[in-house]
């Protein structure tokens, strides 16, 4: 049996232990458009910082791929996907014959058009290559505009700053980080990244970019704000990786590739993992569980992938923030929970609907976060315990007893 | 599998499978010294749940298809393949805590060592016959086993 994997990101590194789990003698073939072994790509800030060393940086150690019998093609790209000849053009003019194949192509910086904008004057941060372009140009007392405080924006914020960059982020929503926090939350960490020294314009966009003096760069806002840098950043989001699937007959892309539930994507013996699926957050705990899923598949499993509620836990400056499910949900549709101290900065927050956990925020007090996962995910009613779930000894005794027995016997 | 299995009804609430998990993981392997010199209260990597006049140690499920593997973005937080323990490769881990998000069991706590993250939780005392919360417990109400033991 031929598995070739497109991509060698987490998804496609899971596959292949979930291949191994079924298949150890199949010839497995893992094409990578960059020059490196899998890492975890939020890796990036923190090597940016200087807290992980490139040594560091790989997912796996070197023998992984020794070890699960992995022939690597790095530095090679994937052009082209003929399903019925079930082979896989790259970009040398050869072909890889395939009885299973995985898309796992991940996504790619979303850059709107903006006037003036050209790849020599900003940078996007999703790959190990971003960070080294940048750490080349993030010298102490250099001023960088972020656009966009979502999680990447955030994490690059965080790793600038720590090179004492001076950071200003640009965000167009009325908050940051929108999809997860909420006004209130929202509000708590913008004061808490503004007493670090970070600019934080909201409700605005850039509109235009201009060439200045001294390599410095002329940033105009949609607010008719000017601000001068050094750095430009766009972090407004990723677009999935979908043009090897583009045009093939029993395809559905709706941005992403639309995936059966067995990860299946309409052709024989093709799957898909991670950020290019459609409706996927492209978040790494979803990418890896989806690999593995699709690599026992590809080798004669026949499970489904039960999709997870997003999840995210995200840390920068010393916050630590933690946002499951529907994190953000305000109003009168919700039972909301709530424990707020902001002079210690933390906010627990706890969305019900129904008398189920539909969503949970939870700022520099993290403790057991993963219990509101799992009541999230398994749709446990929570009406019998609801008045401990933000009390400081909730756990797995908290629960009614049958499904607390069931988990301490496993 | 062998793994570390709660009895509830033998469970005294005497909390020394935490005393003796703190200890195991010193550097001093010492209870005097772990307490008073290495500064390691509260880096239990079992925790005793109390709901009294129930009580009950939770620590790590080695699960099958561990959430905290999936989730690592170092890397860092591994299932033995050999052995089936899952553990953090601590010098690996950046402390983001996505596997505190991770766990459905709640058995991994934010932690740090030197002033680098370290997630708290259970590795079997992977070095050892026994894991030191066992061998501790004084009613065997924690037992190591291939099985649930029922409760």
């Amino acid at each position: 049996m031929n598995y070739v994997l497109i991509g060698n990101s987490v998804a496609a590194v899971n596959a292949v232990t979930g291949i191994r789990e079924c298949d150890r003698e199949g010839n497995i073939t893992i094409v990578s458009a960059e020059n490196y072994y899998a890492y975890g790509r939020p890796l990036i800030s923190y090597w940016l910082e200087g807290r992980v060393q490139d040594e560091e940086m790989p997912y796996r150690p070197a023998s992984f791929y020794d070890r699960y019998k992995v022939h690597v093609l790095l530095g090679r790209r994937a052009v082209k996907v003929d399903p019925r000849a079930a082979e896989v053009y790259l970009d040398d003019g050869t072909s890889l014959p395939y009885d299973r194949l995985l898309i796992a192509t991940g996504g790619r910086p979303f850059v709107p058009p903006i006037n003036g904008l050209t790849p020599d004057n900003y940078f996007t941060f999703i790959n190990y290559d971003d960070a080294r372009r940048l750490e080349a140009v993030a010298q102490p007392g250099r001023e960088a505009v972020i656009l966009g405080a979502g999680p990447t924006g955030l994490k690059a914020m965080e790793s600038l700053a720590r090179r004492d960059v001076h950071v200003t982020l640009v965000e167009l929503a009325d908050r940051i980080w929108a999809p997860a926090l909420d006004p209130e939350a929202a509000d708590l960490v913008a004061s808490f990244l503004e007493a670090k020294g970070i600019n934080i314009y909201l409700h605005d966009t850039l509109t235009s970019v201009a060439q200045g003096d001294n390599d410095r760069l002329n940033l105009s806002l949609k607010s008719s704000r000017q601000l001068a840098a050094n750095i430009l950043v766009v972090a407004i989001g990723v677009r999935p990786n979908v043009e090897l699937l583009q045009d093939l007959p029993g395809v559905t892309l709706n941005r992403g590739v639309v995936v059966g539930p067995d990860l299946n994507v309409g052709l024989p013996g093709v799957y898909a993992a991670g950020d290019v699926v459609a409706g996927n957050p492209p978040l790494l705990p979803h990418a890896a569980l989806q690999g593995k899923i699709a690599g026992r598949n590809m080798a004669g499993a026949r499970e489904t992938y039960r999709p997870l509620a997003p999840y995210n836990a995200l840390g920068f400056l010393g916050l630590h923030i933690i946002s499951l499910g529907n994190s953000a949900a305000t109003g009168d549709s919700y039972e909301i929970l709530k424990e707020v101290d902001p002079a210690a900065s933390v906010y627990r927050k706890l969305v019900l609907q129904d008398n189920r956990l539909v969503g949970g925020l939870l700022i520099n007090k993290i403790d057991r976060a993963g219990l509101y996962r799992y009541l999230i995910d398994e749709g446990i009613a929570v009406t019998p315990f609801k008045e401990q779930l933000l009390q400081s000894d909730f756990g797995l005794l908290s629960f009614p007893e049958t499904i607390w027995q069931q988990q301490l016997a496993k | 599998m062998k793994k570390v299995y709660a009895r509830p009804a033998y469970c005294m609430n005497c909390h020394l499978c935490e005393v003796n998990c703190i200890v195991a993981h010193s550097q001093s392997h010492d209870l005097f010294r772990a307490y008073k010199r290495e500064n390691l209260r509260d880096t239990n990597r079992v925790l005793v749940e109390e709901r009294l006049p129930l009580s009950v140690a939770v620590q790590c499920r080695h699960c099958d298809d561990p959430a905290c593997v999936a989730g690592c973005i170092a890397g860092a937080m591994i299932k033995d393949p050999a052995t089936g323990i899952v553990y953090c490769q601590e010098e690996k881990c950046v402390g983001c805590w996505t596997c505190i998000a991770s766990c459905p069991f709640g058995a991994i706590r934010p932690g740090e060592k030197n002033g680098r993250p370290v997630p708290y939780k259970c590795d079997l005392c992977r070095e050892e016959d026994e894991p030191a919360c066992v061998a501790s417990c004084p009613n065997r109400a924690l037992v190591f086993a291939e099985r649930g033991v029922g409760a």
